[in-house]
């Protein structure tokens, strides 16, 4: 996507911004939900953006918009977690509608992991992005990037085994 | 784990009335854009070439605030208001203004006036990459503003911050064109006790 000479948006540009949207968004919101872990922190980060798009302050390249929306996506969230309009507080959502009861617990489990270990997971296992491309968008090494999702899916797996423990339990008494 | 996660991750979506409703004011946003396009364009004909790059830079990146208390209004000195409370179906909402209706400072001849209380005192030395100028007002519920400047003058930024009477940080906001928080602004933060500690 070209800039205009006067720094905004063209028709063109407009229309290519709005089918990157319908084909972004979700992307965007899940894996801003991921870092943030609250529906409208991630929906603010989908307005954020987009809006930069429009502003003329990012450009994705012809083809590489999905990694350019992801880039944006988490340069937008760290600002977010480390910034002084963060919210004070952050309830989280539990009105997603899972399709079986493990997905929940296994959201559930995600959720409850640090943020430098969410946002590696999702981009691995939800995006596909390999450990190379996640070490870019994170400004980490490769071999850190690896042990973070190794690190991650031992604490996904602590929960999940204390999870099944404590309902173990429950149905024991 | 991999198909295991992608179904469970695919249910965290947007509504499509949310989506829908962000594309209109995306869309409306295009027609905005045009508009301040337009302004600009005249702001440069009677502004200095300098002050009309920092305008249009500065409306690129406007970063808003985290205030989340209870039911209130809080009427920031930029001009600009944040709303917070429980919606009638008990759906906790913050609605927020734009922090700074119009630029509180103005640059003339390379020089930063600070004009946000029509004194028009030239604080150019205070503002540097590191350091900011403070212009501070109680209000009358007792409320403490506090607004920074800080920034080279082709490179402001500013920034809004409140306590309560009670003298607890609520929030702030800040307009800056750069993507990451500038040094002056944190210094501000850290000098002001204006901090959020992150998890």
């Amino acid at each position: 996507m070209n800039k205009s000479e006067k720094g905004g948006v063209n028709r063109v540009q407009e229309v290519e911004i709005l089918e990157l949207f319908d084909q972004y968004s979700n992307m965007v919101y899940r894996i801003a939900y991921s870092y943030l872990r609250q529906s409208q922190d991630a929906e603010d980060t989908v307005q954020a953006v987009f809006l930069k798009l429009i502003d003329g302050s990012a450009h994705p390249e012809q083809g590489k918009e999905r990694a350019f929306l992801t880039r944006v996506t988490i340069n937008h969230c760290k600002n977010v977690l480390h910034s002084v309009w963060k919210r004070r507080v952050e309830p989280l959502d539990s009105d997603i509608v899972f399709e079986q009861k493990e997905d929940r617990e296994l959201f559930n489990a995600v959720i409850a992991l640090p943020a430098k270990y969410r946002i590696v997971v999702h981009l691995h296992y939800y995006e596909g992005y390999t450990f190379s491309e996640i070490s870019g968008f994170l400004k980490i090494s490769s071999s850190a990037v690896s042990m973070r999702i190794h690190r991650a899916k031992k604490l996904l797996k602590d929960i999940l085994r204390e999870d099944s423990n404590e309902i173990q339990l429950q149905a024991d008494i | 784990m991999k198909s295991n996660y992608k179904r469970t991750f695919d249910a965290v979506n947007l509504s499509p009335e949310r989506q829908n409703q962000m594309r209109t004011e995306l869309f409306s946003r295009f027609s905005e854009k045009q508009k301040e396009d337009n302004t600009m364009n005249i702001k440069s004909i009677s502004k200095p070439r300098k002050a009309f790059i920092v305008v249009a830079a500065m409306l690129a990146f406007t970063l808003l605030v985290g205030f989340t208390f209870g039911n209130q209004i809080i009427q920031l000195l930029g001009g600009g208001r944040i709303e917070t409370g429980t919606d009638g179906d008990g759906n906790s909402y913050t609605s927020i203004d734009m922090g700074f209706e119009a630029d509180p400072v103005e640059i003339r001849d390379g020089q930063v006036y600070f004009v946000l209380d029509s004194s028009d005192e030239n604080i150019t030395d205070y503002c540097t990459e590191t350091t900011y100028y403070q212009y501070e007002q109680i209000a009358d519920n007792g409320y403490r503003h506090v607004v920074a400047i800080g920034g080279t003058p082709d490179n402001l930024g500013w920034a809004e911050f409140v306590w309560d009477e009670s003298g607890d940080f609520i929030g702030g906001n800040a307009t800056t064109n750069e993507a990451n928080a500038p040094i002056w602004l944190a210094h501000a933060q850290e000098a002001l006790g204006a901090i959020v500690i992150p998890e």
